[in-house]
């Protein structure tokens, strides 16, 4: 049986931001379309008798966890664009029995793709350079791997 | 002067505090619906209580306005349908407390929702050290006896905060993901949030502040929307409420919404102090974040002031204020801040201004609820003159909450009961007062109300007069102060009286025709003021100066009196329209 997106955002996770591995764990307890939901929505502050502190919690998680569940879930940008392959993402599968979808192997370009997407988003959340390619690289080997299992 | 101390200073006249704000509130509530329901409703009663008098509206306006007026059954249904219409308005305020209610404990259900137990994420890191003990621990230490809470989690998330809700003897302390995920990271950090939130369960502010916030939603959403969304429909009713009557109503909206936010605020302070001075939270978090937030400041007296005053809108203290407060010590009890003070001055004006006393027996009883809870209030409202240590007995940060001074209660209820049993018995106005009746009379919609014209405009009486209407008058007003004369017993001498006669007609002639050669005024009804005392001087100086009659004809001088009284009078009400216009002609 192949990896999913859990075990792979997982692996990368531990292996370059294990101090993220406790807000991931927390996480999972969500089905896969919950996760990419909360993790694509704004954190909730100013909650009446609320209080917490400025603390970047989850900066990579967010990062792998949505490029992976795109590459699994809908396909190397191919669905990305489609207005109808988004609506299909969001309300297609909803109220069927949740299965996680395995990882597909995936071709050298399309693993270029996903380097490229993680290079991308990595700096928009605010990772530097380096970490960001470091990361990328992590999470190319790990789909590659289990693409050659 | 210790920490303590400023901790009493935070707490005082906390609830008295939000009860205030919930009489605004509701105020609010009450003048918003009282406004809405008479537009609604007014036009229909106008007809009914129209055709109980037995007054046929399809009369001339004039004479349905005048029937109406002097009519008593139209009065009575009148008062009889406000009073109808106050009832409404009254129950309606009071659903909307209901509804408040029910949504207060219909949050924690729907926040609940999708949370998980704090017991599933045990295994977490650090592994050492189970999420559920070291919440244990936390919940020793805040020494809230028999309010312990229930943890969840909410995995969605992931800001590192955290929040309580619930009932206020079941509280829920809810987790952020990602403050679980700072436990191992930053343990202190941990612990303080957990600790503040704990710190208001123990301060018990979870009911009253719920209730606060419930009131409010449901205020907006059944009273602040829907009459901004029906206002443009209301003009085309009869008793469309004017601006000036929805100010009321929207500014005690908006006193209650920054009194809350200003009630919260502190609460947040206090939850910080008990968090970080009772149960031991690292004041170290406070002062990490409070310089983070300095240094991200941008400087500048514009900046300074839009977020002083963004700051009254928001329910939670900035971290400088946070941390301020914290590190404070030894301060004088200087009584409320401005803030505070203004804050409750509107809530007397508001509650003043909406609630009517003429409007029955519960509008009155709500009336007396305000005003004890304004009178409890002022002690920590206002500002001292002279500041005074602050003793620490009946406050601080003992276990077991805000103090609960019984007596004051006591007092507070007793009062209430004294203004309700001396309303019961003196009862000046029971829906029938006068003023209700003066309002009803006011209100009939425009078409048959009888109004006076408007005066002429200033500029164009001066001009009139200085265009020889001041000189016509004046003249006329002389010449007819002849007419005693020729009646009464100051006769003048023989010889004299054919030469006065001769003058008088001469003058009045002449200022008749004078009078006739002016300029029409520019409004009808003076005009024809102005006429008329031309007609009767002309008619009554016709008869004294009729040849072989004259002065000698007894009947002919009273005529001439008679039609110079009645042009006299005409004079009168002319110069009185003048002076209602603003121009006081000088006396002749």
């Amino acid at each position: 049986m192949g990896s999913t997106v859990r075990h792979v955002v997982r692996d990368v996770v531990a292996a370059r931001a294990p101090g993220e591995l406790a807000l991931l764990d927390t996480l999972l307890v969500l089905d896969d379309e919950e996760v990419g939901r909360a993790l694509r929505g704004r954190a909730r502050r100013g909650d009446t008798l609320g209080f917490g502190i400025a603390e970047a919690t989850a900066v990579v998680v967010p990062v792998v966890w949505l490029v992976v569940d795109e590459v699994v879930n809908r396909g190397v940008g191919a669905a990305a664009d489609s207005v109808l392959g988004r609506l299909r993402s969001r309300f297609g599968r909803r109220g069927l029995p949740e299965e996680a979808a395995e990882v597909p192997a995936l071709t050298r370009e399309q693993l270029v793709v996903v380097h490229q997407l993680v290079v991308e988003r990595g700096a928009a959340a605010g990772i530097g350079p380096k970490e960001a390619e470091a990361l990328a690289d992590a999470v190319v080997s790990r789909l590659a791997r289990d693409g050659g299992e | 002067m210790g920490a303590n101390d400023v901790r009493a200073l935070a707490d005082r006249g906390t609830v008295r505090r939000y009860v205030v704000t919930l009489v605004v509130l509701v105020a609010a509530v009450l003048e918003t619906a009282r406004s809405a329901v008479r537009a609604f409703t007014s036009e229909a009663s106008f007809r009914r209580c129209a055709d109980r008098a037995g007054v046929d509206l399809g009369l001339p306006a004039e004479e349905v306005g005048n029937r109406l007026a002097v009519s008593g059954a139209f009065t009575d249904c009148r008062v009889g349908e406000e009073a109808w219409a106050s009832g409404m308005a009254l129950a309606f305020t009071g659903g909307v407390v209901v509804a408040a209610l029910l949504l207060c404990l219909a949050i924690p259900v729907w926040r609940g929702r999708r949370l998980r137990p704090a017991e599933r994420f045990d295994g977490g890191r650090p592994t050492w050290l189970p999420l559920t003990v070291h919440l244990e621990r936390l919940v020793s230490r805040s020494e809230l006896g028999r309010r312990a809470p229930v943890f969840v989690v909410d995995p969605r998330q992931h800001a590192a905060g955290a929040v309580v809700f619930g009932h206020p003897r079941r509280p829920t302390v809810c987790l952020g993901a990602g403050l679980l995920s700072c436990r191992a990271r930053r343990q202190k950090a941990f612990e303080a949030v957990v600790l503040h939130e704990l710190a208001h369960v123990r301060n018990g502010d979870i009911g009253i502040t719920y209730f606060t916030v419930a009131l409010w939603r449901v205020y907006c959403a059944a009273v602040l929307v829907p009459f901004l969304l029906l206002s443009p429909w209301l003009p085309a009713q009869e008793q469309a409420p004017a601006a000036g009557t929805l100010a009321p109503g929207l500014a005690a909206a908006l006193l209650g919404y920054l009194s809350r936010a200003e009630v919260l605020r502190h609460r947040e302070l206090v939850a910080d102090f008990d968090a970080v001075h009772l149960a031991g939270a690292e004041g170290a978090v406070w002062r990490t974040a409070a310089e983070a937030e300095a240094e991200a400041r941008r400087e500048g007296w514009a900046r300074a002031a839009g977020r002083w005053f963004a700051g009254l809108w928001r329910a939670h203290p900035s971290w400088e204020e946070r941390h301020t407060f914290l590190t404070r010590r030894g301060r004088m009890d200087h009584g409320a801040t401005g803030l505070q003070s203004a804050l409750y001055v509107g809530a007397l004006f508001t509650v003043l201004f909406t609630v009517d006393l003429t409007e029955g027996r519960a509008a009155r009883l709500l009336f007396y609820a305000a005003v004890v809870a304004l009178i409890a209030a002022a002690g920590v409202s206002m500002p001292r003159k002279r500041p005074r240590p602050v003793s620490l007995d009946g406050a601080g940060a003992r276990a077991g909450g805000r103090t609960r001074p019984v007596r004051r209660l006591g007092v507070l209820v007793a009062a209430f009961c004294l203004l309700v049993a001396a309303d019961a018995a003196l009862s000046p106005f029971d829906g029938t007062g006068l003023p209700d009746a003066m309002a009803n009379r006011e209100s009939l919609p425009a078409e048959f109300r009888h109004e006076p014209p408007p005066p002429p405009a200033p500029a164009e009486v001066a001009e009139w007069e200085r265009a020889g209407g001041r000189d016509v008058l004046d003249r006329l007003d002389a010449a007819l102060g002849i007419a005693p004369a020729l009646t009464f017993t100051s006769l003048p001498p023989e010889g004299d009286e054919a030469e006065l006669l001769a003058d008088h007609c001469a003058e009045i002639r002449a200022v008749v025709r004078d009078g006739r050669a002016l300029r029409p005024l520019p409004t009808e009804r003076e005009q024809g003021l102005i006429e008329d005392a031309l007609t009767s001087a002309e008619d009554g100086g016709a008869l004294l100066c009729a040849d072989g009659r004259g002065p000698d004809d007894a009947r002919a001088v009273v005529e001439a009196d008679l039609h110079y009284t009645r042009a006299g009078t005409d004079l009168m009400s002319l110069r009185l329209t003048f002076l209602v216009a603003g121009l006081v002609p000088e006396p002749p």
